[in-house]
């Protein structure tokens, strides 16, 4: 009886705990999986699925180019950076245009960041295999993104160098969005609407997404009606590019000296681990994150189960 | 005359860019690029208003020693500090400036950003009760949502992550296109309010 | 120690700021000479036009900090100025031994954003060579236009009216120049001129901006070099039509180039032929070297290509009795049995050498094994536009497979992607049929896609690896049976999944020719690229810039006056015959000059004759003189000119000319090119039509382009964007139903809005404050002006402030964008005078804190936290920093009111605030309040609008599902 007792009083505690003590939950269950990696399955979703595809046809094509948009400074970068590595990864790996701009002064240093970090373990030039447009005032957002669609070196003019873009290798057979014909726009807000409504509706483009987790639901309608061609869903749609990135854009064989192509089936049957020094840290920080956001998830929904509990327990009892 | 004359450059500008959004030819396109470079023009006098806002604030707090007084000097200080920074050695990589902005201003945002991840859990842990009917369906909505984000929901059954995939673009896309459409109505109404001088609020004050 | 809020602000202030204090010791001496560069060269790059070289360095090790390499460029090694400068990541360092950095084509000499004065380069010793960029200080940097290559890129606009007339008389001969201030160019170019010295230095530049001591400067000298070789030439002989043709692969530098050729070896000379090329190279590398040799190939090709546009890169050529004859370029060539030749393609620059592509075989073909190209095509201004683009399309759309995936495990259901080419004229798609079989050619299922949403979903008895698609599009207008589309879906193990096989269309490859569309203006005689597409596509838009520039060399500048010259002529379009230039000059008195001036040059030519010895410099002569002689004619009998000549006010004139010059360069007529890459090829006529379209400038212009709108094509700005029309319709509606509502909301009648329970909850909220005597806090969104939403949450800030004036509770509004922020201290200033409180308005209660997103939010708990703010509103726009400022008013137990139309937030403020106004209710809000008909009858239009929006959504959704489709297709795609 009086055990009894005491448990009701503990779920009577439960329901009105102090927030603090879940604040610490939730810290450890992040903290320790990001300090001991540990392997665990990524499933790879259809969206990132498709980006990663798209992308990766252009590979070795001259006449094709990405471009990414940064639209976010440094307190998103946990969840957008490990997306942005990984796709410029893939574009270097397999010999794909990419080039780079941002609108946000706070994001000048972070697409440097990413460059620097993704370019370290290639042999590729800026203005050549790559070009970052650099800083534009955010101002002047919708006419770049309108000029891009007749000539993108007159709507950029100069890169982050202060080079003429026109003059640039990386522009041959570069023109407007025909060519660079995929957007990529990072950002920890619904920004790639506006790619939406200039680039793709008026010119064509294809247009994907990174996202924050918490932003994603945000861009649902255009993922499902198409206008966004893919997008990725915070850190779970980061880690599991970086996977495909592994699996088959860093894939050396004798058939397929830079990288396989793209198979649902494959994908499906391969486990890349991430213990041990076989990936880069670098290249699986996502990973890990995704690591710390399942047990922190896990946690959740374990205290929102014992919430419950507690809840119908004390239900039980007023009545 | 106040009133009038605010109201009468609102009222036909606004119709005018109406008109421009349904009229593609070269000079509505170019008056609108006209308008945007006198906005790109204007906007930065603007930031004297906020800096002097910022100034008056915290100065009469310091004047008169309000409690936490100190807190505005060390706003205003880190202000004028950033501020010199910048004009003295420049913005380049390298600089002060840029020194404070990488070591200061980036690691501080990601901190209050990262403040989200606790505050969601334990919201998510006040909000989600079974008591009701209704919110018995948004837990366990909640719970598969939740699940098929992670491997875990995966390897217990390959349906968690179809039915979480299927939450989020049924019902949820349904709720949201339905908010959007309001939404995009109420925005409306309010703009024609504000065309046809029915809502002045903006001007300062009711009427 | 006890902490105070002073000793913890001082001590916060310390540590932020000490940190500032860090980097400053290490500017402390340090051994300066350790990282000065070391092994610079400057280097010739060859394939070019003289007009780059190469830097090369060696990076300092990694340990040394460096952030950024400096270039310094001169023509002395005294004065070098600062030219460019390359970024390395300190962390990580160079990785490679050796650094490179381009100095190669045009890059900026002067422009608008150069300093205004030539400043000594920071921390370097007072004799230092080194100096900031070119100032626009013309006394400094005029004197270095002689050193380079000058390009001024200048609107056209500001050429013809922005210039001031400038004579220079020298040796008796006087000069006119047109002067630009440099806020007239883009910007001015510039190159390296070929054959000078020039002098290079590199400093390095630490982490903490440390400026490092120079390197001893590298001497570089460009050389004009041959251009880059083509990777490859094929060549066809089309027996049954003696037809040549060739393709080439272009080669990658086109920045100086000046003809294209095309020659013919007999096998037999192969080897002279070879010598020959061997011995121009060595001529090339020694100017002393003296040839000998003739070229044994014959010429059967040319054409001008120094055009800065990608350039045709077909060519096809017509033996008649035996002969290739061409008078243009004085071509008349005896072709024997084509088996006995080799073809060659050259590239030749402006300083005339030339490089001749590896020669290739003739491939012999008729006529039906190339590919045949439809009839059916069509080129006419796109609608809906500001006027800057044409469209092309051609032939009926296309189906075909792009991907396919499996559903389940078994692998017997499948998910096929498929998509649609469509163009201009078949633009609705109606159906899509596919009939799937199976390996042994049976039929598995037939499936009618009325809506095409790219997915089709099939379920197979058992496994396969290869399924057969017969596909067909019924369009409007056509009905595709004479177009049967074919693609396998066949097993591709490295991918372990099925793939798309080739696509047939009548059983002939889709993918296996490429479209080329090429276009060509009044104004200059060369075909350019406007794009390649795929065999499956069905139509391109061309781009027609408005846009116009002119590009002038930059030679001379009068520092007092701040002007650089150029010259004063200009072309307006080719004569008919696209033989010459139809050119003028800005002022009308000088036109009579030239005349003479070219007259005088025939003169001296002709009296030269006698002189000239070798028959290449009279022949030379001969082509001048025919030059200028076309010339005078040209400037006295040319229409446009003459037209011109009779403008009495120059500025009449050039307004004229501008006129014409720009219908010459926007008017474009098209050809297309069906190829496999491979010369096996067939072009199209040049596109026609009767059917003229009316311009949009006055019909007189016919006068001189009697072509205009029946192949050179113009286009057109329009004054209705077409897919907009069912926003107009709606819109008229939701305007007539305002007003209908508010005349019955004003005529007295009754308009019931439903109770919103935050809206209701806002005057006990303010009571609470005021009982407990602490601060409303209301955050009107962080979004700015132009988002509707903060409109919205000011007005309700209006009515918030009045009732708080009203109970005399102080009010605290945080801002975040600048310009919200004068407007918001007006609202609430308003507000108290309306309640008749104008003494307990605080001006300080409306504030600004920052732009920054995260900043702000700490600010706004801070106010919080410290203020003990009894009732919290959040009124906007918001985004992820919404919950951190709802869970702090949640733990310092403030009542909160939140309205958003965020749909992210609404599920955070539902759980954390009291009461909230989900997306319109926010924009009701202030309706709700203020109760007049105005509002009252917006609100309820807005009602009824969306009753008709689920009208139309249920209808459309009935149809559809009826495979009645015109209602959806009523309406805008994207």
């Amino acid at each position: 009886m009086n055990k009894n007792k005491n448990v009701i009083k503990l779920f009577d505690r439960m329901q009105n705990i102090d927030r603090r003590y879940i604040y610490i939950v939730v810290a450890l269950s992040i903290i320790i999986p990001l300090l001991i990696p540990f392997n665990s399955r990524t499933y790879v979703t259809k969206p990132t699925e498709d980006i990663y595809k798209k992308i990766d046809s252009f590979a070795g094509d001259e006449t094709k180019a990405i471009l990414m948009s940064f639209t976010h400074d440094a307190s998103t970068m946990p969840e957008l950076f490990p997306m942005e590595v990984s796709v410029l990864r893939h574009c270097f790996e397999r010999n794909i245009k990419v080039f780079t701009i941002c609108w946000l002064p706070a994001a000048a240093p972070l697409v440097d960041y990413a460059l620097n970090t993704a370019k370290e373990d290639f042999d590729v030039q800026s203005g050549v295999d790559y070009c970052n447009f650099g800083y534009k005032p955010y101002v002047l957002r919708l006419p770049i993104m309108l000029g891009m669609g007749d000539d993108i070196s007159k709507a950029v003019e100069t890169d982050s160098q202060g080079r003429k873009v026109e003059n640039l290798e990386i522009m041959k057979n570069i023109k407007n969005y025909d060519d660079m014909n995929l957007v990529v726009d990072f950002a920890g807000s619904s920004s790639a609407i506006t790619w939406i409504t200039y680039a793709r509706a008026r010119f064509g483009a294809n247009i994907a997404a990174g996202v924050t987790a918490v932003m994603v639901a945000d861009n649902y309608p255009y993922l499902q009606t198409g206008q966004l061609m893919g997008i990725f869903r915070g850190l779970k749609g980061a880690a599991e590019y970086e996977k495909l990135v592994d699996v088959f854009a860093a894939y050396e064989s004798e058939d397929y000296p830079n990288g396989r192509p793209f198979s649902k089936e494959i994908i499906k049957e391969t486990r890349v681990p991430i213990t041990g020094d076989t990936v880069p840290y670098k290249y699986k920080k996502a990973r890990i994150g995704m690591n710390a956001q399942s047990i922190a998830h896990i946690m959740m929904i374990f205290f929102i189960l014992l919430g419950n509990i507690g809840y119908f327990i004390t239900r039980k009892k007023e009545l | 005359m106040k009133r009038q004359i605010p109201l009468i450059i609102i009222i036909t500008l606004g119709f005018m860019f109406v008109a421009h959004s349904f009229i593609p030819h070269k000079i509505s396109t170019d008056f609108f690029d006209w308008y945007q470079d006198w906005v790109k023009a204007v906007s930065p006098f603007a930031v004297s208003l906020g800096i002097m806002s910022l100034f008056m604030v915290h100065g009469t707090k310091i004047k008169r020693k309000i409690s936490n007084w100190q807190y505005s000097v060390i706003t205003l200080a880190g202000l004028v500090f950033t501020a010199f920074a910048g004009f003295m050695w420049g913005t380049q990589s390298g600089t002060p400036y840029m020194w404070l902005f990488e070591n200061v201003q980036m690691p501080m945002s990601a901190t209050m950003f990262a403040l989200l991840a606790f505050y969601i859990a334990s919201a998510a842990y006040k909000a989600f009760r079974a008591r009701s009917a209704e919110a018995t369906v948004l837990l366990i909505a909640a719970i598969i949502v939740m699940l098929g984000q992670v491997p875990l929901g995966a390897m217990i059954s390959k349906w968690i992550p179809e039915s979480s995939t299927w939450i989020l673009n049924v019902p949820n896309l349904a709720a949201k296109r339905a908010i959007m459409i309001g939404v995009g109505l109420g925005m409306t109404a309010t703009s024609l309010k504000i065309l046809l001088g029915i809502e002045r609020t903006y001007l300062g004050g009711g009427d | 120690m006890k902490l105070n809020y002073a000793k913890t602000g001082s001590i916060l202030f310390l540590m932020v700021f000490g940190f500032l204090l860090a980097p400053i010791p290490s500017h402390a001496a340090i051994d300066t000479s350790s990282y000065i560069v070391e092994n610079l060269k400057a280097d010739d790059i060859p394939d070019d036009d003289g007009s780059g070289l190469v830097l090369s360095w060696k990076p300092l090790p990694k340990e040394k900090r460096i952030i950024e390499y400096r270039i310094y460029r001169g023509v002395s090694p005294d004065s070098l100025f600062y030219h460019g400068k390359v970024d390395v990541n300190v962390k990580t360092g160079v990785a490679g031994d050796v650094m490179y950095y381009y100095d190669s084509g045009y890059n900026r000499f002067v422009d608008i954003q150069s300093p205004r004065k030539l400043k000594k380069e920071k921390q370097q010793s007072d004799n230092s060579p080194l100096f900031g960029r070119l100032p626009r200080d013309l006394e400094v940097t005029g004197p270095q236009l002689t050193n380079y290559r000058l390009l001024g890129v200048i609107m056209e606009k500001d050429f013809l009216y922005k210039n001031t007339k400038i004579e220079i008389t020298e040796d008796d001969e006087t000069e006119v120049y047109a002067g630009l201030k440099l806020r007239h160019f883009i910007y001015i170019l510039k190159k390296l001129r070929a054959d000078k010295e020039y002098y290079y230095t590199v400093i390095a530049v630490t982490e903490s901006r440390k400026y490092m001591p120079h390197a001893e400067p590298a001497i570089g000298i460009p050389i004009d070099n041959s251009p880059e070789k083509i990777q490859q030439l094929y060549s066809v002989y089309v027996e049954d039509q003696t037809r040549l043709q060739f393709e080439w692969i272009r080669s990658l530098f086109t920045d100086d180039q000046s003809n294209h050729s095309l020659y013919l070896v007999k096998k037999i000379d192969l080897n002279k032929f070879n010598a020959y090329v061997e011995e121009q190279q060595k001529a090339e590398m020694d100017p002393e070297f003296e040839t000998t040799l003739e070229n044994p190939a014959q010429l059967i090709y040319q054409r001008y290509c120094g055009y800065p546009y990608t350039p045709d890169n077909t060519v096809a050529v017509d033996i008649i009795d035996g002969k290739i004859i061409n008078d243009k370029h004085n071509i008349d060539v005896e072709v024997g049995n084509i088996e006995d030749y080799v073809a060659v393609f050259s590239l030749q620059d402006r300083a005339g050498y030339e490089t001749f592509s590896d020669p290739s075989l003739f491939d012999i073909v008729n006529s039906v094994d190339l590919p045949k190209i439809s009839n059916e095509w069509t080129v006419e201004d796109r609608k809906s536009d500001k006027g800057n683009y044409n469209s092309i399309y051609w032939e009926k759309p296309t189906v075909f497979l792009t991907n396919c995936t499996y559903l389940n495990d078994e692998k017997t259901k499948i998910l096929v992607n498929y998509d649609i080419y469509k163009n201009v004229k078949y633009d609705k798609v109606k159906n899509v049929y596919f009939t799937i079989f199976d390996k042994s050619g049976n039929k598995i299922t037939t499936i009618n896609e009325f809506y095409q949403d790219s997915k089709l979903k099939i379920t197979l008895k058992e496994p396969s690896n290869r399924i057969s698609f017969e596909m067909r599009v019924v369009v409007n207008g056509d009905s595709g049976e004479d177009q049967l589309f074919t693609q396998d879906l066949i097993f591709n193990p490295d991918v372990k999944s099925l793939q798309p096989g080739v696509l047939f269309l009548n059983g002939e490859e889709v993918n296996k020719y490429t479209y080329s569309v090429y276009k060509n203006n009044y104004s200059n005689e060369e075909w350019r690229l406007s794009k390649n597409t795929l065999g499956a596509q069905r139509g391109i838009v061309d781009n027609v810039s408005y846009r116009s520039i002119i590009y002038k060399g930059v030679s001379k500048f009068d520092a007092k006056k701040g002007l650089f010259m150029v010259s004063p002529t200009f072309n307006v379009r080719m004569d008919d015959e696209l033989k010459n230039n139809v050119g003028t000059n800005l002022y009308a008195e000088e036109v009579a000059k030239s005349i003479e001036n070219y007259e005088k040059e025939i003169a001296e030519y002709i009296a030269s004759k006698d002189t000239l010895e070798t028959e290449a410099e009279i022949a030379n002569a001969d082509d001048a003189i025919e030059y200028y002689q076309a010339q005078i004619d040209l400037t006295e009998n040319d229409p446009i000119l003459q037209k011109a000549a009779t403008f009495k006010n120059n500025k009449a004139r050039i307004k004229f000319l501008e006129k014409v010059k720009n219908i010459a360069r926007r008017s474009f007529k098209y050809k297309m090119v069906k190829t496999d890459g491979e010369a096996h090829f067939a072009i199209s006529e040049v596109y026609t039509t009767d059917n003229v379209a009316k311009l949009p400038f006055d019909e007189s212009a016919r006068e001189t382009y009697p072509t205009l709108g029946k192949d050179h094509f113009y286009p057109i700005p329009n004054w209705f964007q077409a897919d907009k029309l069912p926003a107009l319709i709606a819109t008229f509606i939701f305007g007539f139903m305002v007003l209908f509502m508010i005349r019955q909301a004003k005529s007295g009648k009754e308009l019931y809005i439903r109770p919103i329970a935050g809206i209701d909850e806002i005057d006990n909220a303010i009571g609470r404050a005021t009982e407990m005597g602490k601060p409303i806090l209301f955050v009107p969104g962080l979004s700015g002006i132009t988002d509707v939403a903060t409109l919205a949450g000011l007005s309700i800030l209006g009515r918030v402030a009045k009732k708080a004036a009203e109970y005399d509770t102080k009010i605290l509004v945080p801002v975040r964008d600048y310009i919200v922020l004068p407007i918001a201290q007006e609202v609430v200033k308003e507000a108290h005078y309306e309640a008749g409180r104008p003494d307990s308005h605080d001006k300080n209660s409306v504030f600004f804190i920052t732009t920054a997103q995260f900043a702000f939010v700490a600010g706004v708990n801070g106010v919080m936290i410290r203020e003990k703010t009894a009732t919290n509103f959040y009124m906007g726009m918001f985004w992820a920093e919404a919950l951190i400022m709802t869970e702090t008013g949640n733990t310092t137990g403030a009542i909160q009111i939140a309205g958003t139309d965020a749909v992210t937030q609404i599920p955070f403020f539902i759980t954390t605030c009291d009461y909230t106004l989900i997306g319109e209710e926010l924009y009701a809000a202030s309706a709700y309040l203020a109760r007049e008909p105005l509002q009252l009858g917006t609100l309820k239009a807005s009602d009824y609008t969306k009753f008709v929006i689920l009208a139309f959504v249920v209808i459309g959704t009935l149809l559809s599902t009826a495979h009645a489709t015109f209602l959806i297709n009523a309406f805008p795609e994207k």
